[in-house]
């Protein structure tokens, strides 16, 4: 028992290098920066009232617990020149949040508004804002400023606080349960559907022409394409329903690269948003670059 | 946050494991055996953690686009807004995908998503002062198989019109 509970404590409460809490932090910025920054001149029909989807129809149609509201209460604003000053400060703040400047306070800001955004009108919001929000939420509890930041220089620089402590694992682990949960789940349900079980679910994916970065009907025309997509269709469900594997270290860098190679291939024929960036970002929490390996021996 | 003491170690580790089922229950794809519902619905909400997790689960086997038709009042039709030009560049296109999402949501016939559907018509008005009606239809083109893309890639598609909206302008306050 004595055994299972000091596992079960390394598991959670293990120290962690702190740049690998950086690399999520910087990535987390520049994949909000890529994705909102566009969105600056549109916020007339994505956040205005009315716009596409005005303040009154959005009470009218909640139908999530009362609880999400009140955590939601800023997407209740109908002043666009407000609007518009909510989501330029949350520009800001994840200028800051990659900078590492103030990012205990900014991350939280810049977390909130944009989570704020997405729920305020769900008709432009894709899967890239879903990853950012859920993502986000583990990241709240990671001291994100503690490497490769201005913080840390300025803490260093001036000796501005005591020495701290290392910090632990367990928001980290809890984000990459996360990732493991949305594989699994998106694996499983998958596996019921007989599209994906006949083998033909990759090419009507691919067949989507309303996404297609350019004009590939020259692959859909190859004898071999067809089976390439076959093949394709089952590695993705062997991939993601072994999505936990990732936590074995011996199969970690194996189970990166398919995901790796899974995603690129999504993001090269197919233009989702930005959702296979969003999602390959969730792999820096898996991902212990070498040079911090060498540092930890 | 860093634990030190058993006691702290031990709460925490009491939230890990309940966050981590009622996370798991609220994702569940069988509704019986998601005994929690009452407990991981508010909680997970709460949080902003709601997202079902569902990507490409039954990719469809047609292709759907939002044709936005509107009526002068001389009777002509104009398209308020063109199908499926794409920006010239391929990577830089996050304002058309989030406008191509917009298309498929409000064109997605699953149960609660006609709610969008005035609302959008109602902007459309708003942004075209010379229609007098707006229409939103549904235009389904089905994908070729295997052996068409083969034998005649350029064959005749079969497509399918179906009319969502069809809203009178006067009735929008512009």
């Amino acid at each position: 028992m004595r055994a299972l509970w000091e596992r079960w404590q390394r598991f959670w409460f293990h120290e962690v290098d702190p740049r690998r809490l950086a690399m999520l932090r910087i990535g987390f910025a520049l994949l909000a920066l890529w994705t909102y920054l566009p969105m600056l001149t549109e916020l007339d029909w994505m956040l205005g009232d009315p716009g596409s989807f005005s303040v009154d129809s959005r009470l009218e149609h909640w139908t999530d617990s009362r609880w999400g509201l009140y955590a939601n209460p800023l997407w209740q604003i109908r002043d666009l020149a407000v609007i518009q000053g909510l989501f330029g400060l949350s520009l800001v703040a994840l200028v800051c949040v990659g900078l590492g400047l103030g990012t205990r306070v900014a991350f939280p800001i810049a977390w909130i508004l944009l989570a704020s955004a997405m729920n305020r009108n769900p008709v432009w919001s894709d899967g890239s804002d879903a990853v950012l929000r859920v993502f986000g939420f583990y990241m709240l509890f990671m001291p994100l400023g503690r490497a490769w930041s201005v913080d840390a220089w300025i803490r260093e620089r001036y000796g501005l606080f005591p020495k701290l402590k290392s910090p632990s694992k367990w928001p980290l682990r809890l984000f990459q349960i996360q990732v493991c949960v949305l594989y699994v789940k998106t694996g499983v349900i998958k596996a019921t559907q007989p599209i994906w079980r006949d083998g033909d679910a990759v090419w009507h994916a691919m067949s989507a022409e309303p996404y297609w970065r350019f004009d590939a009907s020259w692959f859909f025309q190859q004898e071999w394409f067809w089976w390439f997509t076959v093949a394709a269709t089952y590695g993705t469900l062997v991939f993601e329903i072994g999505y936990p594997l990732m936590f074995l270290r011996r199969a970690r860098t194996w189970m990166l690269l398919a995901g790796l190679a899974l995603h690129l291939g999504i993001f090269v024929f197919l233009s989702l948003g930005g959702f296979s960036e969003a999602i390959l970002w969730t792999y820096l929490a898996f991902w212990v670059p070498a040079f911090m390996r060498r540092d930890r021996r | 946050m860093t634990p030190t003491s058993p006691r702290a170690r031990a709460l925490l580790s009491v939230w890990f494991v309940a966050h981590v089922l009622l996370v798991v229950n609220y994702v569940l794809p069988w509704q019986e055996v998601r005994v929690l519902d009452p407990l991981s619905k508010p909680y997970v909400h709460a949080l902003l953690l709601k997202q079902e997790w569902n990507m490409f689960r039954k990719p469809s086997r047609w292709n759907k686009f939002l044709v936005h038709e509107g009526l002068r009042s001389d009777g002509s039709v104009f398209e308020l807004e063109p199908q499926r030009t794409k920006p010239d560049e391929p990577f830089f296109r996050v304002v058309y995908d989030r406008r191509t999402k917009v298309h498929f949501v409000v064109a997605f016939e699953k149960e609660g998503q006609e709610i969008f559907r005035p609302d959008y018509a109602e902007h459309l008005c708003r942004e075209h002062p010379e229609a007098q009606r707006v229409r939103l239809i549904k235009r389904s083109v089905k994908h070729l198989s295997a052996k068409q893309w083969r034998r005649d890639p350029d064959r005749v598609r079969t497509e399918a019109l179906k009319p969502l909206v069809d809203l009178d302008c006067s009735t929008v306050d512009r």
